[in-house]
């Protein structure tokens, strides 16, 4: 098979998916509609009610699933690319955390109560500020520093988190901290979509310019840097693109894991262990996951809804224990 | 200033090269020939990879200067610069299961640009570099399933796709049979006579000597010796440099040089 068509049916099959997967969740909700109806809805006029509902509650929470779940997925891709470590995610940069801290405090002084936006405001100031403290603590240093400064980061913010929750004035703020932190995109509004959208595609469109660079990585950072590579530019730029297109999606949907873990590894044999190519690859196929999942919640019967976080971790974890049967065969 | 500054591919002039605080190299002179098997020989420590990792631009330098074409390369261009010089690192290595041929054309990068798609010129390029070192038969094999002498190959293939004027080679075959570590050094002399030059690192006297058109042998981060390899293998210097009495068996009027004992 050339390369071109192998990259059309890996492309274009993700592609078919998660566009199908994106319908399917329109469609899904208090009221079930046909795709059909769905479509229809999406440019409906104004008078008709079903259709502004469905463009103003169903779609955002589709389009914040995609965005999140893309996001995550590109950027686990971008750090098990450059750190050549398949069990590498965009966690490890401590910006997640730093995000959730943010947003935790919004929840703890009770100021999203008055803003609207205030939680999304106070994730990305957390994610802003946790990449700060990790580029203070890398300074020049390589990767290794790179991955210590952001355990420690994480490790911090997490710290604080607690922090927070042990002093939550009473217990309904603790478990609507506790709630927010597991992750989900329900009721996001466009307001809170438009919010981070711009820090997004910056960061987005950064990641994707590491490509060519973690392909050259692959042979190691003396070899890349003998190829006509320079890897400081690569490394800002993965802290850039980690710290804008993660911490906007975890002020946008809670802490969700797993996602940038996984999705990765399992499309990495279809682009035959390209990391370039696999960058568009995982974005997609984190899309399709993230949204995939909360599909799954909404069809769910329960009283109390599933959380996606949670949701993401019940799929996630076992597939962690799938891998370390395969390490296991591979490196007896 | 080297004395053979007019005639030479690479010009290492003073050159003084700091790592973690401690001086390796020290006020170096030394100069490689074009078309020659320049091997760099020395006790472990003495600076031999870091002359090979500055001369290919990745340490920085304290002093002195590394004249390529008699132009500095700290002023070259880093992409115009990786299509002249080729680095085959001391322990090479692949972090995912590629398949060779998509490794070999790894080494196409500085000629394709980031960007673009490997075009007629870099394909016919990755075939002869495979073809070069005769791994053209493990092509869609996944490297990771190779045995090390074929991985070895492969990774030199890499280097030579670029269709490097200079390759540096640091001790590629270290870990090697003796079967295999003689195929290497074959390769390396034919793409001398496609008019590659080569600074090669070696441990192996017998090969240095046997090999090499010229010797650099470092000692303390200096250059104790540099010339042709009967001269350079003297046992003075090899006494000086590693602490070790050699001895000189000949065989059908070739010398080979043997490591005795220590001093």
């Amino acid at each position: 098979m050339s390369r071109r068509t192998e990259n059309c049916l890996v492309f274009g099959g993700l592609g078919l998916l998660t566009a199908l997967i994106a319908l399917l969740s329109i469609c899904v909700g208090t009221v079930f509609l046909s795709p059909a109806r769905a479509l229809e809805l999406l440019f409906a006029g104004e008078d008709e009610l079903l259709g502004v509902a469905v463009r103003e509650l169903r779609l955002p929470r589709t389009a914040s699933a995609l965005l999140v779940g893309g996001t995550l997925g590109l950027a686990g891709a971008v750090l098990q690319g450059y750190t050549r470590n398949p069990l590498a995610d965009s966690g490890l940069l401590g910006v997640n955390g730093g995000a959730a801290l943010g947003a935790v405090l919004m929840l703890y002084t009770g100021t999203f109560a008055h803003v609207s936006l205030a939680l999304p405001l106070g994730g990305l100031a957390g994610a802003l500020a946790a990449t700060l403290l990790i580029v203070a603590l890398t300074g020049k240093a390589g990767i290794a520093s790179l991955i210590l400064a952001g355990v420690a980061v994480s490790s911090l913010a997490a710290a604080l988190t607690s922090l927070v929750l042990n002093f939550s004035p009473n217990p309904y703020a603790g478990m609507e901290i506790v709630h927010w932190l597991l992750g989900s995109v329900a009721d996001r509004s466009w307001d809170h979509v438009g919010l981070v959208l711009p820090f997004m595609t910056a960061g987005v469109f950064i990641l994707f310019l590491t490509g060519p660079g973690l392909r050259a990585l692959s042979l190691g950072e003396d070899t890349a840097s003998s190829l006509g590579f320079s890897l400081r530019r690569l490394r800002w730029f993965v802290i850039l693109g980690t710290a804008l297109a993660v911490g906007p999606a975890t002020a946008l949907a809670g802490a969700i894991g797993f996602v940038g873990l996984v999705v990765p590894h399992l499309l990495r044999p279809l682009l035959r262990h390209d990391p370039a190519r696999l960058l568009a690859a995982s974005a997609l196929g984190g899309a399709a996951l993230l949204t995939g999942a909360d599909l799954l919640i909404q069809l769910l019967p329960a009283d109390r809804e599933f959380k996606l976080g949670v949701m993401t971790a019940l799929v996630g974890a076992p597939f962690f224990f799938y891998l370390i049967f395969k390490i296991r065969k591979e490196y007896p | 200033m080297s004395s053979d500054a007019d005639t030479s591919l690479l010009t290492i002039d003073h050159l003084t090269v700091a790592r973690g605080g401690r001086t390796v190299l020290h006020d170096l002179d030394a100069g490689v020939r074009p078309g020659e098997l320049y091997g760099v020989i020395g006790a472990n420590g003495s600076g031999k990879s870091t002359l090979v990792q500055a001369v290919a631009g990745l340490l920085p330098r304290e002093a002195g200067d590394i004249r390529y074409r008699g132009r500095s390369i700290r002023a070259a261009h880093r992409r115009a610069l990786a299509r002249e010089i080729a680095y085959l690192p001391q322990n090479p290595v692949c972090h995912w299961p590629l398949t060779v041929e998509r490794l070999v054309t790894l080494g196409r990068i500085p000629h394709v640009g980031p960007w673009a798609r490997p075009g007629e010129d870099d394909i016919q390029a990755v075939r002869e570099a495979m073809a070069a070192v005769d791994v053209e038969h493990l092509a869609s094999r996944q490297v990771n399933r190779l045995s090390g002498g074929e991985q070895r190959r492969v990774l030199l293939a890499r280097a030579l796709a670029g269709e490097p004027r200079l390759l540096l080679a640091d001790e590629p075959t270290s870990g090697l049979d003796p079967y295999h570590q003689l195929q290497l050094l074959e390769f390396l002399v034919r793409r001398i006579v496609h008019g590659v030059s080569v600074i090669l690192v070696l441990h192996n006297l017998t090969l240095a000597s046997r090999f090499c058109d010229r010797l650099l042998l470092l000692r303390d981060g200096g250059a104790l010796a540099e010339g042709d390899s009967a001269e350079v293998l003297a046992p003075d210097n090899l006494a000086r440099a590693y602490g070790v009495e050699a001895r000189r068996f000949s065989s059908d009027g070739q010398t080979a040089v043997v490591p005795w004992k220590r001093l």
